[in-house]
């Protein structure tokens, strides 16, 4: 489904790009909503957190917005665009490691408190799974971290990831099949594997 | 069994990215090798469990993208030439539109002997005012003596007239006291009966003056009299009662050194008798 979507999305973009090359301000407006969610949660899947990864989009297509008119293929917008918000992903992570900033209360957090009033307990149970799975993917190691995540979420060709990544196919799948192993140590360790095991 | 090929081998296969000659091979593998079947399941259950993660929908923010556009002829490829040529061009329209309104305006710069001076009207004005002083300069101060001169000689005639008519009823008045001296005439008699009725007059005031101050003189040392006889009547009584007070004081005093003397000698006789016994 999140093939088809993409698909879609791509077939829109390209007639969008080029109106926002030469400066339609309209249809470049167009093209943030076709892919503001896919670069929301590409970089949500990296964060595990909702104010980073708003802010991490919005950087994203601010600067594409500045360099759109310098992009030379529009079938590569793609990668390029995943680029720029791997980029920001990447700053913005050295940024949160050298300031030690720690996330108390994000939106996140208050939305699951709020789940927490009120809700089937299934619900609950399923939100917490779902937090501990990204909160396994976060601590993954980066390089493994960011082909899981086009890969299985963004749905990206090998040669999609190694065109954004510039790296050989071999070594995005390599990275990919080391980031499974490693997902699954942490799974076998967590709170989930015993759950899903009972 | 880890090689790369494997591995690569095995996404292909898990992530559907193998031709279908491929995936038979693989798949023939896969029957036949069972840590190959392991490791493909439990890579399969960690896909299950990533599946987990479903997509949040994420409202766009409301933003207005537009960027600053310049003319035509502004826009150069190069960043840098951009940077330099944009300040040059504004400082050049600057200065054509200031041109253009100091042209309109009839802006003008001179320095003279007053110093710089900029202006908005036409600078020639000044220079004629400053002959036309320089030319007439004579003419005006002997006009304007000439109207001072005027002036006073108004103010001159005005005075003589002024004075001349104070002088002429000065005159007048003169003429008339002298006229009405000479018609008056007072005897001694009358003076001497005018001298004595004001010396009784004085008298009778000063008699009146003086037996009223006697009066009042005495009704206020009378008055003082009787008060300060109620204040020493009121003093004594006060000092009488202190002294009687006290009196009475130093009665019981005496009375209770009696007593006291009384008892100590008791005690002593009574003191000395035990002791005898």
């Amino acid at each position: 489904m999140a093939e088809v979507l993409e698909n879609i999305a791509i077939y829109h973009s390209k007639s969008l790009i080029e109106k926002s090359k030469k400066g339609d301000e309209h249809a470049y407006g167009k093209l943030v909503g076709l892919w503001y969610k896919r670069i929301y949660n590409f970089s949500l899947k990296y964060f595990a957190d909702h104010d980073l990864a708003m802010e991490v989009t919005q950087l994203t297509f601010i600067i594409v917005y500045k360099k759109i008119d310098s992009l030379q293929d529009v079938d590569s917008f793609k990668y390029w665009l995943y680029k720029i918000a791997l980029n920001h992903c990447r700053e913005e992570e050295r940024r949160q490691k050298r300031t030690s900033w720690y996330s108390i209360f994000t939106s996140e957090d208050a939305g699951r408190v709020e789940s927490k009033i009120g809700q089937p307990e299934v619900e609950y149970q399923k939100r917490e799974n779902e937090e501990l799975v990204a909160e396994i993917l976060r601590t993954l190691p980066e390089e493994q971290k960011t082909v899981v995540i086009m890969k299985e979420f963004e749905g990206m060709k090998f040669r999609e990831i190694s065109e954004t990544l510039r790296i050989s196919e071999n070594t995005a799948k390599s990275r990919l099949y080391y980031g499974l192993k490693a997902l699954k140590k942490l799974m076998e360790k967590s709170e989930l594997h015993n759950e899903i095991d009972s | 069994m880890e090689t790369q090929d494997f591995k690569i081998e095995l996404m292909d296969y898990i992530y559907g990215e193998m031709s279908s000659e491929r995936r038979k091979e693989f798949e023939q593998k896969l029957s036949e090798d069972e840590d190959l079947r392991k490791e493909f399941e439990a890579l399969k259950s960690v896909r299950q469990e990533l599946n987990i993660l479903k997509d949040k929908e994420v409202m766009e923010p409301f933003s207005t993208w537009r960027k600053p556009r310049s003319p035509y002829w502004f826009r150069v490829r190069s960043n840098r030439k951009m940077v330099v040529f944009r300040p040059v061009t504004a400082v050049a329209a600057s200065l054509v539109i200031l041109l253009i309104l100091g042209y309109i305006m009839n802006f003008s710069i001179s320095l003279n002997d007053q110093g710089l001076s900029l202006g908005f009207s036409n600078q020639v004005q000044t220079n004629e005012e400053r002959l036309l002083v320089e030319e007439d300069v004579k003419k005006l101060v002997q006009d304007a003596l000439l109207d001072n001169n005027k002036m006073l000689l108004t103010k001159l005639t005005k005075a003589e007239n002024f004075y001349n008519d104070k002088f002429i009823a000065m005159e007048t008045t003169l003429s008339n006291a002298i006229i009405t001296q000479e018609k008056s005439v007072v005897t001694n008699e009358d003076l001497q009966r005018f001298f004595a009725d004001a010396e009784n007059k004085n008298t009778k005031m000063m008699r009146d003056y003086l037996r009223f101050s006697t009066d009042k003189q005495q009704e206020y040392f009378k008055t003082m009299l009787t008060q300060f006889n109620e204040f020493m009547q009121d003093q004594r009584s006060k000092d009488l009662t202190i002294i009687r007070n006290s009196l009475i004081e130093l009665k019981q005093n005496q009375h209770m050194q009696k007593q006291e003397t009384d008892n100590v000698l008791a005690s002593l006789i009574s003191t000395v008798n035990q002791n005898k016994n």
